[in-house]
């Protein structure tokens, strides 16, 4: 059993990495955090399995980037409620799995307050940890269910 | 007398690869240290959406675009919706110019990432006061 | 020129008044509705308090005075007070607010209205209010304090 699923582990083609894709906005805190959010996911927890892509060559109408999203699920994951990376993800028509936002997880957990932009402060870290927590959850979810959309 | 005050900077702040982080803390370094007073961030993502305040802002004041490889997204944008960059940084070219290697990882820097951040912060600040001074001079 | 709108540009900062609402000096609007009046925070106020996380809406039934604190935005900054620029009853609050608090951020003067107040006295409170035109000197006049008085922030770590 454990070499069949080895074998299967093994042959799983690139389209079961999903794309987790931050607004990365320079003007906020909620920016960094996503980014941080990010490469905690891409980096840590589920290295191997996600990867990122620069959203504004996504914009900038990048061909290979666009083909990516088209062809691989995507979590977008936007500091505000102006929703940078989700809109932009629908208006590529991408597979858009998931989407998320800072600023709900920071309504959730009112005792941190994050402050610095530029290198993210204690708060600002562990917001982004549960953030990073809570989409690593969301790509479990959809490994079970295999969907792919 | 054409005075120029404030600099629209655009940061592509790319997250694959380690110049689009240190395209990101420069422009921040600008903002925060060296010319608080004149300096303007257009959050790209915004500014892509269609954003009024970004667009008009990037339409109407000098901008200067900060991109971490030769896709030049900020760049691109920047010309594609409000009009032509005053100037065009692209960091990979300049660590290329001034030897710096390694400055990885892309998600905190090391010292040679930090060091490449300051150099690339002056190097804005300083286009910025040339931008002032053809805007005192016209 | 925007019809509805009295507009300042700072740097990329569009501040906007919106004709035809009265003003409280604190930063509040007043809609006057049949027997209530609709209140709500000005597009000065939310842009200076930031992306609105948290609304502490008032009660309904609740009495409040002039000047009082009805209500409190949290915002990632600072938590935001709100006072009321009226004296009466509060007869409804809008409550979409706590699913969606961004509404005050992303349209102050219509759907992210605050409350509505059954006033007691509105000719009486009517000399706490001015005109969308007045506010809009003022609002002015704020935005550059607040730029004369801004100081240089620091990068947190040293490069």
């Amino acid at each position: 059993m454990k070499s069949q699923e080895a074998a299967e582990r093994r042959s799983r083609d690139l389209s079961d990495i999903v794309l987790i894709i931050p607004c990365s906005g320079i003007g906020k805190a909620f920016g960094s955090i996503s980014r941080e959010a990010t490469y905690c996911v891409v980096e840590d927890m589920k290295k191997g399995e996600t990867d990122t892509l620069c959203l504004s060559s996504l914009v900038m109408g990048d061909e290979d980037a666009i083909r990516s999203v088209k062809s691989h699920r995507c979590i977008a994951v936007d500091g505000c409620p102006n929703e940078c990376s989700k809109k932009n993800l629908q208006l590529l028509d991408a597979k858009l799995a998931a989407n998320y936002r800072v600023v709900d997880v920071l309504r959730e957990n009112r005792t941190l307050k994050p402050n610095a932009i530029t290198f993210l402060d204690e708060d600002g870290l562990k917001l982004a940890r549960i953030l990073a927590e809570r989409i690593t959850s969301k790509i479990d979810e959809l490994s079970e269910r295999g969907t792919v959309r | 007398m054409n005075a120029v005050s404030k600099i629209g900077v655009v940061s592509c702040s790319g997250e694959c690869c380690t110049e689009g982080t240190i395209s990101r803390i420069a422009t921040r370094i600008v903002l925060e240290k060296l010319r608080p007073d004149n300096t303007v961030t257009i959050c790209l993502p915004l500014f892509s959406i269609g954003e009024q305040g970004e667009r008009m802002f990037a339409k109407f004041f000098p901008t200067i675009a900060v991109d971490g490889c030769d896709k030049k997204c900020a760049k691109n944008a920047i010309e594609k919706y409000s009009g032509k960059t005053a100037r065009s940084i692209v960091i990979s070219d300049l660590l290329k110019n001034w030897n710096i290697k390694d400055p990885s990882p892309r998600r905190q820097l090391n010292k040679n990432g930090l060091e490449a951040a300051a150099k690339v912060a002056e190097e804005i600040a300083v286009s910025m006061d040339a931008i002032f001074k053809r805007g005192r001079q016209s | 020129m925007n019809e509805d709108f009295y507009q300042e540009s700072v740097d990329k900062f569009i501040f906007k008044v919106k004709k035809g609402l009265l003003y409280g000096e604190n930063d509040v609007w007043v809609r006057t509705q049949g027997d209530g009046s609709l209140i709500g925070v000005t597009d000065f106020l939310q842009r200076r308090g930031g992306d609105v996380v948290l609304v502490n809406l008032p009660q309904k039934g609740n009495i409040v005075r002039w000047g009082d604190e009805i209500s409190s935005l949290e915002t990632i900054k600072a938590i935001v007070t709100v006072t009321s620029p009226l004296n009466g009853i509060i007869v409804d609050v809008n409550s979409a607010l706590n699913d969606k608090p961004e509404l005050i951020n992303e349209d102050p003067y219509n759907h992210g209205w605050l409350a509505v107040v059954s006033p007691s006295n509105f000719e009486e409170d009517r000399q706490h209010l001015m005109s969308a035109e007045k506010y809009f000197e003022l609002m002015k006049s704020r935005i550059q304090d607040e730029i004369a008085r801004s100081g240089r922030k620091e990068v947190q770590r040293s490069v």
